[in-house]
This record gives C-alpha cells, structure tokens and sequence, in this order.
C-alpha cells in the first residue's frame, strides 16, 4: 500500500528500459549540472558582493549588539552556501545492468553469498515479519541469502514469529526445489562413492600385480607392459600422488568431503534465523551498532555482503540484482571478475506512510536525490543506515584497525569486541561515522538513485523531532571525535563533504538572530543595517533571486512544495539543533533512542515553545508597527515594509513546525 | 581448571565460514574447562579478517574463562594481519602453560582440515 502523493520520475528507474550501452555500468554527469554551475557560480559572486556591501557600507555602528550577530549569520550561511554549492559540483548518474544481464555473463555459482540483517529493537513482530518476507523474497539463488531478524529487544513474539517464518520459508515451492536438487546432487555423490569403493579392492590388487610383475617376471608379455604403461600413464595425471591407491583414497576423502558439504548446504537452507544478543546489565550495549556488530562476529553469519534493513523497510524483489553488480569489476586480463574496492552501494529511502503534505517533511528527494549524487560524484556517498549493501570485508577490516586502536589504549575493550569491532559504534550516528571510516580507509561507496526499500517514518512530531535531534546530535558528535578536515586518508572532496553536512548543523544559531532582528526593530526601532532604502533592495534582492532560482535548479524534477517543506524544517528547527550542539559541546551523555514507529498521542506544543513565542513576538510587533503607521508615529514606513516582509518569510518557515504540531490524522479528527 | 593444554592444528584456509567452527570448538573446550589452547598456525594457507576476528573472539572468551590462547607458527600473512591489529602480544600462554607446552611433544596432535569441520 503505497500511498505516495508525488513522485519525482528521476527516483522510478525501475521500469526504465535500460539504454543499450557497452560494459556493465557507466556514470554521467547529471543532467543541467551546466545550468546549475551557471546559476551557481552568478549566485555566489552576487552573494559575495552582497556582503562586502554589508561590511563596508551598511554595518550600523551605532548598534554594534545586533549588527555584528546578524553579519555573523550572513556570512555563516554564504559560507555555508559555498559548502554546499561545491559539494553538488559533480552529481553523477548511473546505470548498471543487473546481475544476470551482465556480459560477460557471471555464472550463478559465482554469485556471492549475502546475509540481510533486519534490525529491530522494540517494534511490532508483525511489522518485522512484513519486512522479514519480503527479504526472503528477494529475487536472489535461495542458497545464497540469508535473512537474520536482529532483535534488540529480545521479545519472544519476535523469535516465535521468525521460527514460524523459518519453517513456511522452508515449505515454499523454491525452497523444496531447491532441497531436492541438493539431496539429488548429494545421492549422486553418495552413488559414486559407493561405487569407487567397490571399485578399489580390484584396484589395489591390480596394481600390487603389476608392482610384482615387474620384479618377478623378467620375461615381459605385451599384455602387462601394455598395463605398466597405462599404469604410470594415470599417474601422469595426477603426480601427486605415487600409487594408484592414494590417488583413489584421495578422491574418496573429497567425495566425502563434498558429501559433508552437501550435507551443510541442506541445512543452511533455513534463510530465516533470530538473533538476539545477550544484553549484561551495567555493560553498554552500544546501540545498532552492536547489534549488526554482534551478528556479525558472534551471529555465526558468514555472507560475503551485507544488505542492512531498518525493521520496517520492505525492500524490492530486484534490489540485489540491481546493487550487487557495483561489486565486481571485469578484468580483462585473465577474463574473471574480481572483487573491487567498492565497500557500500546506498540506495534512496521513502516512506508509505506519509499523510497527505507531509506536515513532518520526512520526504527527502532532494537528499536521496541531488545532494547524494552530488557526494557520489566526489566518492563521498552516505551510507544512511538502511536499504544498502555492504561488503564484510570492508566494515570488518576497517573495524579491526579501529578496534586495535581502541584496544592499544584499554586492554578491556578485548571484552566488548564483538560489539565494537565492525561498524562504528563510537556515535549515536553509526552510519555516517562507519562510511567515513571506510572512506579514510581508502574504500569506495556509491549511491544508486533508485527506490529499492519503502519503509515507514514517524508520524508525529514528538518521534521526528526526536530523530531529528539524534541525527543532529551524532554528526556533531562525529566531528569533535574525528574531525574529518585532519582525519587521515580522506581527499580533500570528501572531507568537504563531511565537513559541509557538519556545519550545516550549526545553522541554528544564525537562525535566531534572523529571527529576532525584525522583532527588534518592531518594538525598539533599532536596526543592524544602516542603509534599508534603494542600496539595500540593489544589493540583496539579485542575491536572493539569484539563490532561489539556483535552489529549483538544483530541486529539478522535485515538487516545489517538498523543496519548501525541507526548507522550512532545516531552518525552523533552530531549538533542536542549538540543543544538539550544546550537548555535545558540554559533554552531556547522549544516548541513542530509537525512533519509535507508531504514533504517539497527544498535543505538540509543548515541544516546540521556542518557535511559538517567536512566532507570537513576530506577530505582536508587526500589528504593533502598524498600529503606529495607523496613527501616523512610524518615522520610515519602507524600513518597516523591508522588515515586515522579512516577518512574513520568517512566520512561513515556522508554519511548518506549528502545522505538525496540530496534525492530526484523518480518522481521529 | 586443569592445567592441561589443548593443541588444534588447523590446516587450509580460515575464512568467515571455517573461522565459526573453529570457534564452536574452542567454545566446546570452554564448557570443558579447558581453557588453555594453542593453535598451531603450521597449516594455515591463508587467513582473513573474519578469521582474525574469530581468533580475537576465542581470545575473548579463553580470557573471561581465566585462561589463555596462544599462537605457533604463524606464517608472514598471518603475522601481518595481527601487527596490523596491533595483537602480535596478546596471542600468549601462561607460565604453567609453557612449561607443559615444552614438556609434551604436541606435534603428534592430529591435524584437521578446517573445510572438513
């Protein structure tokens, strides 16, 4: 049930006729990257004139309180815009054949094997058990997925749920196929080794005969030089061995041994296994991170690739097919593919539960869109925790160092290796700070613009804000524990990249001042800017026209009414991200709450006081003003005009945040 | 706890697959209260990071158990991946363990092949 009000055509590849093109993938810039550079590039130069207008002719002296922040705002976002502007430089679009497609072909049994963890912590059983059918759906050789169900919350409905899902898995038409197809290859076997085995008391006499003949019967008969012959002919074949019946005792120990093999292939047939980890009091558990940690190192899963699954997204049949194929290169040298230094394939997230206008914004084209082929093209692609493929080599690799720094400063940290030893577990954002690891370890990532997973997001505001305040918090986190402008082995592209979405989570201190400025003005009549006439409307008005056509440049193909929906979040939740960063900065534990995925009750506006006083002050000083326009007492009416309209776009973003507030879902209305 | 020492001679290639036996067994000699064990790296070809991180595992546990876990005859591969690791030092036996490591021929251990297990 998928209930998407809009959706942009550059995210539906899916049905796509794939253009015929040689090899198995190609990348291109995206496309109006031109027009964007064009626009872009006229953008930050009117910005930058803008500004230099600010400092050196229009800085109001004589309120240095208030002008000084609001340049310091100013010169926080251009700078910001800058950031973003070069990070979106190079955008990337890619096409791959999917797997069975790929030429030279890649025999099936070549395939690699993949586990797809689904993690859940505290989630409805039916919820996990939707997503966990699903991912043993996916269109992939029955004997190479696995499907784990992660349960942090060690519930017995969840276990009792997988065990049913188990053994109707193993009841399917595919699966019995697949069984008896390895039972048929495992008779055969054990035929063959029957027969070898009646075969070899004839064998060893025949060739204790022949070592006989040659030392006793002097006079040779055509016949047994005939069989000496032949004799050393087979173990021509085979030098290793110097008799016929080690030869014949080797190829019964591999007969066995591919009988055995046979034998753990059946029994690896169960695809849908439940893990839950032991959880000590006193001890931390390190979050998500420790749970696919623990799978991982202590799950006995053994997949070559990992495709990681929030518990309530449902991932597409043709998802591997299409993400595997980025992790193999064809060397034209010895005519094999070979493994690559691709670590992670991301793919987009959206949501089937979105009401109508998505009050929460959780819609994120422009991330799972632009902004994320703008990364990829500057290999700096985000892994986001959920619908992406990971190669376990990487993620142990490059855990295994960062374990052994940790242990080289605490020998105690031995004890909590596996839940530590793989993916990031040193921020409550793990998936950001494991992709920059990777990266620092010089391993590649992609981003593949199509919609392979629909998941659920949280719909109401309590739950957004809360996973809003997680995201803010672990990127801050990141950069004071590894700061990605000095961390080694990143380029200088992706630590802008790590840096840019780093400082953008810093906005909220700018954001209170072009708040408070107008607010200021309407009852004291103090104001930052000297000149608010003609100089004023010349020097930000092309700017601003200016950043607003770049922005729907950028957002082509993306409904106007998302783009301004994500606008309005990344500004009006100014509160949540000052908070972030104070935690941080003052140290205070920060502890990973999962986002909850059914609806909480009740009223909001608790939640957002800061944005409704300031909402209400804007208000207040607008009709207040105009009063005094009314009675003829305002000295300069455009001043007060520049300011109101300043208010007007000021309330509009913060509509958004009170809307959410207020939301309510149809039924209960 | 018995001071005897448990000596497996893997041979073949540990990888994420042969790696959870090996653990598995280790993990039996735990319940066993056999706590010390030497790994005779001899007839290791090759070893991953999933092997590693089984060997680090068993380490683990051996070390919770009150005992130790050693390594012999690690190749240049195998010594690679453990400096890189930074664990060259902590793969080591106790005292007591040594001197029964010395005083018993454990080279007549039976070896297994660890794509067999």
């Amino acid at each position: 049930m998928i209930t998407l009000t809009s959706k942009p055509p550059s995210l539906d590849t899916s049905n796509r006729k794939l253009s015929v093109f040689p090899g198995n993938s190609r990348s291109f810039l995206k496309r109006r990257t031109m027009l964007f550079r064009y626009f872009a590039e006229i953008n930050l130069l009117l910005g930058f004139w803008y500004l230099q207008w600010r400092v050196c002719n229009s800085l109001n002296y004589d309120a240095l309180w208030l002008a000084v922040p609001l340049l310091l705002a100013e010169i926080y976002s251009y700078i910001g815009g800058v950031l973003f502007t070069l990070g979106m430089w190079r955008p990337i679009e890619r096409q791959t054949k999917p797997l069975e497609e790929m030429s030279p072909a890649l025999p099936a049994t070549d395939w690699p094997t993949l586990d797809a963890f689904i993690t859940c912590y505290n989630e409805s059983a039916t919820m996990v058990e939707t997503t966990a059918r699903a991912a043993l759906a996916i269109d992939y050789p029955v004997t190479k997925l696995i499907v784990y169900i992660l349960d942090d919350g060690n519930s017995q409905q969840m276990r009792e749920m997988a065990q049913r899902l188990c053994i109707e898995d193993l009841q399917s038409p595919l699966l019995r196929a697949a069984a008896e197809q390895i039972q048929t290859e495992r008779q055969e076997l054990i035929d063959r080794l029957d027969m070898l085995q009646q075969l070899m008391p004839d064998t060893y006499a025949a060739e204790k005969f022949l070592a006989t003949a040659i030392s006793h019967n002097q006079t040779e008969s055509l016949s047994t030089r005939f069989l000496q012959n032949f004799h050393q002919l087979l173990l021509l074949k085979e030098q290793k061995y110097a008799t016929v019946e080690a030869q014949v005792q080797a190829e019964q120990e591999r007969l066995k041994q591919a009988i055995l093999h046979k034998q753990i292939e059946l029994s690896g047939l169960a695809r849908c296994r439940y893990i839950a980890r032991p959880k000590p009091a006193g001890k931390p558990h390190h979050a998500k991170a420790g749970n696919i940690n623990h799978a991982i190192f202590a799950g006995e899963t053994t997949g070559e690739f990992i495709i990681t699954l929030d518990a309530d997204h449902i991932p597409k049949p043709q998802f591997l097919k299409h993400v595997l194929p980025y992790f193999v290169t064809y060397n034209s040298w010895n005519g094999k593919y070979e493994s690559n230094r691709i670590a992670l394939v991301q793919t987009p997230q959206d949501f089937s539960n979105l009401p109508p206008g998505d009050p929460y914004g959780h819609q994120a084209h422009l991330f799972y869109g632009p902004i994320q082929q703008g990364k990829d093209g500057l290999n700096s692609a985000f892994y986001t925790g959920t619908n992406a493929v990971l190669r376990r080599e990487a993620i142990v690799n490059t855990g295994l160092k960062y374990f052994a720094q940790a242990y080289a400063q605490d020998e105690k940290s031995l004890d909590e290796f596996d839940l530590i030893g793989g993916v990031s577990s040193s921020s409550i954002t793990e998936d950001m700070n494991t992709a920059m690891r990777l990266h620092a370890a010089g391993w590649q990532s992609i981003y593949h613009n199509e919609l392979l997973a629909i998941g659920l997001a949280p719909d109401d505001l309590s739950s957004t804000l809360q996973q809003r305040l997680r995201w803010a918090q672990g990127t801050i986190q990141v950069m004071t524990q590894e700061n990605p402008l000095t961390k080694p082995g990143l380029s200088f592209w992706q630590r802008l990249q790590y840096f840019q979405t780093m400082y953008s989570y810093f906005s909220g201190f700018a954001m209170v001042v072009f708040l408070i400025c107008p607010i200021i003005f309407f009852f004291t009549g103090t104001v930052p800017v000297t000149a608010y006439g003609n100089d004023f409307v010349r020097h930000f008005l092309p700017a601003f026209i200016f950043n607003r056509v770049t922005f729907l440049i950028i957002g082509w193909g993306i409904p106007a009414r998302e783009l301004w929906r994500s606008e309005q979040y990344a500004l009006s939740l100014f509160p949540l991200f000052i908070q972030a960063v104070w935690s941080v900065i003052s140290k205070r534990s920060i502890h990973f709450k999962v986002t909850p995925k059914e609806r909480q009750s009740g009223v909001y506006f608790n939640l957002i006081k800061p944005q409704l006083i300031i909402f209400g002050f804007t208000i207040l000083g607008m009709s207040w003003s105009l009063g005094l326009f009314i009675l003829g007492q305002l000295t300069d009416p455009f001043v007060y005009l520049v300011n109101a309209s300043w208010s007007i776009y000021n309330l509009s973003l913060l509509w958004s945040v009170i809307g959410a507030a207020t939301w309510k879902p149809e039924s209960t209305k | 706890m018995s001071s005897e020492v448990k000596v497996l001679r893997p041979v073949g290639i540990l990888n994420a697959t042969c790696a959870n036996k090996l653990r598995e067994m280790i993990g039996d000699f735990i319940q066993a209260k056999q706590v010390n064990i030497l790994i005779d790296c001899a007839g290791i070809e090759f070893m991953d990071s999933m092997g590693l991180s089984c060997l680090i595992m068993s380490l683990k546990k051996v070390r919770i158990a009150g005992g130790s876990l050693a390594l012999t005859n690690t190749n240049s591969q195998i010594r690679l991946l453990l400096e890189v690791a930074a664990l060259e030092d902590s793969f080591k036996m106790n005292a007591e363990s040594l001197v029964v490591i010395k005083t018993t021929n454990w080279k007549n251990e039976p070896i297994f092949y660890l794509e067999n297990l």
